[in-house]
């Protein structure tokens, strides 16, 4: 399984499969947009049911407040009422009492109406003047607060007379034992100059609100509250709060800093939905609304998790919906991707084979007409030709190491025809000899021969033959033997041109392969030193005199063996004791540098002069090493033949 | 403190005020003298309701200062319905709590008030008004309607005014700041440990207002004290020290135990029907005690009134109240005060 996701690789590393990136590209790419749908469509339903449920509170709350307000309504007509009767009526301090009695009674729901007059009325009768009337049991009581206290410090005095127009106060105690809430609605009074004639209102107790609340069906663990204008509670399940706690010195007492910013929009007769968290009953989703023109707001509060309730059950059947979705896509997606990746497993499996040389490996069955069938099928070709390229290798080998065996034995042929055994004469002290044959990488042509003709006459051959290999090396040894031969058959010594006639008539016949032979001859008369020499197409040898090297003159010669009955012009010298003739071959002049530029005949007569004086096998030595350090790492072309001879002098036996 | 101050929410004279006529008055006709127990009676008067302004005086009696020094002292509530001064002109009561301009002010031949204790030694009256209606200095409340308490409270405003040349519309202020909370004004006046910590409490945001001190701009007056009449002190001065210092180790347990005290005074307050929160009660204590203790020792002498800031105040007052001519002698206003 591990092999099949994640390929060990010949580094030692694993890499990733085409199925498992094909898997992972899928699921991420395909889960990707499953999800953001499955998202997509858990928002759309979250907020349908968000706007339910603000639209479900909204009705709550219209409902709750219409009956919030119908008993302040109640207190503000009658209140309204009094007005009325004060200013239309002007009753006298001794009839009020009468008229406030006769207004309260029909109102239970009102439990106070009073009248607090300016102290600076016009009519003197009011100045000290401040009707009470209030319902206590079943009985309306009367009382003059004037008698017991100073009324125009009251908010319920101050606050329409200061701010101007008919207004709520903040909710106060009926009484030092605080069990009774109540509020004021107050109105400011004028009288006919516009002065400030009275402050009149109707209190209420607040024990109704009680019950509205407990009436109101919230369901669940819901509950409802109300705070004042300054965020005062005046109505919450927890009755420590009420009148003593405001929202903002809860959120500071219990560390809930979230209730100071629903605080400000509540107290500022905002509407809206605010999230909340309350450490006893968790996440909290608070709708508040205001409450008619009494200031207050009114918060209904809901477990978050019971309003959501339908949502996070969506929200979990979603959320199973899509996860159950992916991984069902990732098993479909691994097995498709492994009926995909399968056959190319299989492929590199037996490629693998096939890299480590074993080329008659089974090739995985071609099933179907894909690409992965064309590469089989690629590979089933490649695997083919290369079975039969090796064969034609093979073989091609075979051949070769024929040939270059057969090139050994050609080698072998052209050495053991030419002496190597130096001095090659030594008990005649009048011969100083010395040669060497350096084929080129294949057999070349080239040859060299010296012997008696007769007890004085020491011949010097040299030759280069035309062509390489077995041939060339065929055609020297039959050429060597010619020229063997015909030297020593008629007795007396020849000639070298007519010698070389001989041999090249000889050749010549029968010689269907058109080859031929350059050829020099030097016969030496060991007596005297005088020599002659003929040259077929050949260099002509360098006489090593005392002061130089010096060509010797040129003498007419063509091929040897190209036609039938040539002339060979023949010239001679004499040399000295101590002089010496060097011979070669176009091996030598034609050697190449690393640039391809040619030795040629100039500088090698240059380097003759300089070592003119050198024994034989010296200068053929110090002439080779020179050849080899001009040629550099320049791959030999040509056979390199030296042959140096020089004339001791003296006699034949030493 | 007088009648005056402030109270959001309560009214409890309006409706219920019938528990008046059956409040007993000991104090009545009867002398300050040692009872058969070997207590001496005698009655606090404060000016307000029960809150940690007071919360030293509570304390103490808790705690038996009082009666550890042969006090048996009985400490009656203010309150809007209470007239502190008319108590201790009608001899009611024996001691009552007053600011320093109230016993300047109603000091007078018939009502002859001395100092027994100062207690709080430092201002801590404020102007708190409206950013958004671009108050931000004290100059700027010329012209601008302002809430203030009446009566001898407004001395030092009326001073810190006129020095600075500045005439605000002047609201009467009473027992409470909500003309102020609903915007009938722009501005009011408050002390620091009460009326702008219920500002606070209604929600205003202290970075929403403009709050300016008036003891910052060199109008800094003592406030809280005890006083009786001169009979009273010169009957029997030793009750009157005894209750200074009781009152004073009653301030100091008070300023060692702040949870203990703020449910002291929790339970003081349920008892008048005064609606206060633990939270006010603990701020409030917070704010007056660095004003009864100073945190510098050589700023002043806890309990004592010095001659510097009683003339001072008197000068004041003077400049402020025409009617007032003349004022009492320092030793005269403050008997206690060569022996500290």
């Amino acid at each position: 399984m591990k092999e099949r996701f994640f390929p060990l690789f010949p580094d030692g590393r694993r890499g990733v499969s085409i199925a498992a990136k094909l898997a992972l590209m899928i699921v991420a790419g395909v889960g990707a947009v499953f999800l953001a749908i499955v998202f997509y469509g858990y928002s759309t339903s979250r907020e349908a049911l968000e706007e339910e449920f603000q639209g479900r509170m909204e009705n709550l709350g219209r409902a709750a407040e219409s009956k919030f307000l119908q008993i302040p309504m109640v207190a503000e007509a009658v209140t309204r009422d009094l007005a009325t009767m004060i200013t239309l009526f002007e009753p006298s301090p001794e009839k009020m009492p009468e008229m406030m009695k006769e207004l309260l009674a029909p109102h239970s729901q009102v439990t106070g109406l009073y009248v607090g007059f300016s102290k600076q009325a016009t009519n003197p009768l009011f100045r000290n003047f401040c009707p009470l009337v209030f319902r206590q049991g079943n009985a309306l009581q009367y009382k003059n607060l004037a008698g017991e206290m100073d009324w125009t410090v009251q908010d319920w005095y101050q606050l329409p007379l200061q701010m101007g127009k008919p207004l709520w106060t903040e909710p106060f105690f009926a009484d030092e034992r605080a069990e009774s809430m109540m509020i004021s609605y107050g109105i400011p009074l004028y009288d006919a100059n516009w002065r400030y004639l009275a402050s009149i209102g109707a209190s209420l107790e607040l024990h109704w609100l009680a019950d509205i609340i407990s009436t109101m069906e919230v369901g669940g663990h819901g509950y409802v509250f109300l705070v004042t204008s300054n965020g005062a509670f005046v109505a919450h399940p927890r009755r420590e709060l009420l009148m003593r706690e405001t929202l903002f010195t809860v959120a500071e007492m219990e560390n809930r800093p979230d209730l100071i910013p629903l605080g400000h929009r509540m107290i500022r007769g905002e509407k809206g939905v605010a999230s909340l968290y309350d450490p006893l009953r968790g996440d909290l989703l608070v709708f508040f609304r205001p409450v008619g023109n009494i200031g207050w707001s009114l918060g209904i509060v809901f477990p978050e998790d019971e309003v959501l309730d339908d949502i996070i059950h969506l929200r979990r059947v979603q959320t199973f919906l899509g996860l159950g979705g992916v991984f069902a896509m990732l098993l479909m997606v691994l097995f498709i991707s492994n009926r995909i990746s399968g056959p190319i497993r299989k492929l590199k499996d037996a490629t693998m084979l096939l890299a480590s040389g074993d080329l008659h490996a089974p090739l995985p069955p071609v099933t179907g007409r894909d690409e992965v069938a064309l590469l089989t099928g690629s590979f089933a070709s490649m695997r083919e030709n290369l079975l039969l390229h090796l064969e034609r290798l093979k073989n091609e080998t075979a051949a070769r190491e024929r040939i270059a065996s057969e090139l050994d034995i050609a080698r072998s042929i052209q050495m053991s025809l030419v002496p190597r055994t130096f001095p090659p004469f030594p008990k005649d002290g009048r011969i100083d000899l010395y040669a060497k044959l350096e084929p080129a990488r294949e057999v070349g042509g080239d040859f060299y021969d010296f012997f008696h003709t007769d007890e004085d006459h020491l011949l010097l051959v040299v030759g280069d033959v035309s062509g390489k290999g077995i041939p060339a090396a065929l055609f020297m040894a039959v050429t060597r033997s010619f020229v063997k031969a015909l030297a020593v058959s008629n007795g007396a010594n020849p000639s070298p041109g007519e010698l070389m006639a001989a041999v090249n008539d000889r050749i010549a016949e029968g010689n269907d392969a058109c080859m031929f032979v350059t050829l020099c001859f030097v016969l030496v008369d060991l007596r005297d030193g005088s020599f002659s020499y003929a040259c077929g197409g050949h260099p002509f040898p360098r006489l090593l005199a005392d002061d130089a090297a010096i060509p010797l003159a040129p003498v007419k010669g063509p091929l040897v063996g190209a036609m039938e009955g040539m002339v060979f012009e023949e010239g001679g010298g004499r040399l000295k004791e101590g002089e010496g003739i060097f011979l070669f071959t176009d091996g030598v002049t034609e050697a190449f540098d690393v640039d391809e530029s040619l030795l040629s005949e100039r500088l090698m007569d240059r380097w003759l002069g300089e070592m003119r004086t050198l024994g034989s096998e010296a200068l053929v030595r110090e002439m080779r090493n020179r050849i080899t350090r001009f040629a550099g790492g320049a791959e030999q072309s040509d056979d390199i033949t030296l042959l140096c001879f020089r004339y001791t002098g003296g006699n034949r036996r030493v | 403190m007088s009648r005056w101050r402030t109270l959001r929410r309560l009214l409890p004279a309006v409706l219920l005020p019938i528990f008046l006529l059956f409040r007993v008055c000991p104090a009545l006709g009867r002398d300050t003298v040692p009872g058969a127990s070997g207590m001496t009676r005698a009655t606090l008067t404060l000016q307000w309701y029960p809150q940690t302004q007071f919360a030293g005086y509570y304390m103490a009696r808790e705690k038996g200062f009082y009666a550890a020094r042969g006090i048996d002292l009985e400490i009656r509530r203010g309150g809007s319905d209470v007239d502190t001064i008319g108590e201790l002109r009608e001899g009611k009561t024996d001691f009552a709590s007053l600011f320093l301009t109230a016993g300047i002010r109603y000091r007078s031949r018939s009502l002859p008030l001395v100092n027994v204790a100062q207690i709080v030694n430092r201002g801590n009256l404020l102007v708190v008004a409206y950013k958004n209606r671009n108050i931000h200095t004290i100059k700027d409340l010329n012209g601008r309607k302002m809430s203030l308490w009446g009566d001898h409270f407004s001395g030092g405003y009326k001073k810190a005014f006129s020095d600075n040349g500045i005439w605000p519309v002047i609201f009467p202020q009473f027992i409470s700041v909500e003309v102020f909370l609903r915007g009938g004004v722009d501005a009011c006046s408050a002390m620091s440990y009460n009326e702008y910590l219920r500002i606070l409490q209604a929600g205003r945001r202290p970075e929403e207002l403009t709050v300016i001190s008036l003891r910052d701009h060199g109008y800094d007056f003592p406030e809280d004290g005890i006083y009786c009449t001169e009979e009273t002190w010169r009957k029997n001065p030793q009750l009157a020290r005894d209750l200074r210092e009781a009152s004073l180790e009653g301030w100091r347990y008070a300023a060692e135990h702040p949870d203990e005290t703020v449910e002291l005074l929790l339970g003081e307050a349920d008892k008048a029907g005064y609606i206060v929160n633990r939270l006010l009660l603990r701020r409030m204590l917070d704010t007056i005690l660095p004003s009864i203790f100073p945190e510098d020792p050589s700023a002043w002498t806890p309990g004592a009134l010095s001659r510097a800031d009683y003339e001072r105040t008197s000068e004041m007052m003077k400049s402020v109240f025409v009617d007032m001519t003349e004022t009492a002698p320092y030793d005269v206003f403050f008997p206690g005060g060569e022996e500290r």
